[in-house]
């Protein structure tokens, strides 16, 4: 099913700079339910409280990375199904491989595109 | 036995001979290492504000790129509007109104994409000419296309620059890393100063290097630099105007 542009959407990202790129850019592809986290944990919490359809996250955070949420997330009955995109500088194919087995969605090195992430987004949403 | 005993003795010489020149040789090692040791937390330190200096330029960047995609959501709205008008044959006054606003809206934009601002700009001034003096509508409709597609472009160019903008992100990721091997180093060579009981700053004279020449330059760009406003109000006491 293609992605809903009312669909809430959080991005998660210890740097606020990213933070603000890929709200940017999701914002020109038309998803204005943009929401932030800095970290896995606070990422984490947001999501329990529901109504997120998809998730943005970096890897390396302080707290909580971004491979551990996704197994948390991935762990719970509640948001377990959510889509999880990781978009992080850990390029090695052990991170990806580890990503794919804790249950990513897809997978984004940086530095990346718009085209890039509207590429995922249609390949998780078809 | 005694031609044992003396080559024990001299091998015994020997060896104290060789601690004694280790022993100098770390003392006279002493004083730089304790000195950049002392110089460490201040490297690391300059380097964290590295990642806060680019935080906040990518961060300006990102606000007037935001300022000009909004701007340019406006100005297509616009033209979209006008297009629409004028297939419909409405008031053509109106769409010259339109075209004007957004023509004023671009000029606004011109400082920060000049060259790309300016055809624009000049397209759009031809368009709200040919309305006004009542010329063929069928032109004027092509060149607010052309502009929208100039719009378009732009928009793409601007996504662009934002995602050019990750570079902030690398950097700062990167600079995490050699903080960490900073402070790793720093921890080192304190514990290397403890066990030798090495000569720490203050108790022994200053070793003058590149490295602290470089960080005193860096001290001060933070501590004693001046904004311009303050720059410009001494100038003013000296009769600059």
């Amino acid at each position: 099913m293609p992605a809903d542009p009312a669909m809430k959407i959080l991005v998660v990202d210890d740097m606020s700079t990213m933070r603000r790129i890929v709200k940017n850019i999701l914002k020109q592809l038309g998803f204005i339910n943009v929401e932030e986290a800095e970290n896995g944990q606070e990422g984490l919490t947001k999501l329990k409280g529901g109504g997120f359809g998809f998730v943005v996250s970096d890897w390396n955070m302080p707290v909580m990375t971004g491979i551990e949420m996704l197994r948390a997330i991935r762990a719970d009955e509640a948001i377990k199904a959510t889509p999880v995109l990781m978009v992080t500088a850990e390029a090695q194919q052990e991170n990806l491989i580890e990503a794919v087995k804790a249950g990513v969605s897809n997978y984004i090195v940086k530095p990346f595109t718009a085209e890039t992430l509207q590429e995922k987004i249609n390949k998780i949403f078809p | 036995m005694a031609e044992a005993n003396g080559h024990l003795y001299a091998e015994l010489g020997e060896l104290a001979r060789y601690l004694d020149t280790t022993l100098r040789k770390l003392d006279e090692a002493g004083a730089p290492i304790a000195t950049m040791s002392g110089q460490l937390p201040q490297a690391a330190s300059h380097l964290e504000g590295l990642t806060k200096l680019t935080e906040e330029g990518t961060h300006e960047v990102m606000r007037l790129t935001e300022e000009l995609q909004d701007s340019h959501a406006l100005i297509a709205g616009m033209l979209s509007k006008a297009v629409v008008a004028m297939g419909k044959g409405q008031n053509t006054p109106c769409v010259a109104c339109l075209l004007r606003e957004s023509q004023q809206l671009v000029a606004q934009d011109d400082k920060h994409l000049i060259d790309s601002r300016q055809r624009l700009a000049g397209t759009l001034t031809q368009a709200a000419d040919t309305l006004t003096k009542g010329q063929n509508g069928n032109c004027a409709a092509c060149a607010m296309t052309e502009s929208l597609r100039c719009l378009a472009q732009d928009d793409k160019r601007l996504i662009e620059i934002m995602t050019a903008l990750s570079f902030q992100d690398l950097v700062a990721q990167r600079v995490k890393k050699l903080t960490t091997i900073i402070h790793d180093v720093e921890r080192k060579l304190l514990e290397l100063v403890v066990v030798f009981g090495l000569k720490h700053e203050g108790t022994s004279p200053e070793v003058k290097t590149d490295a602290s020449d470089m960080l005193k330059q860096l001290n001060a760009s933070n501590s004693t630099a001046m904004k311009q406003n303050l720059v410009d109000d001494i100038l003013g006491k000296f009769g600059f105007n």
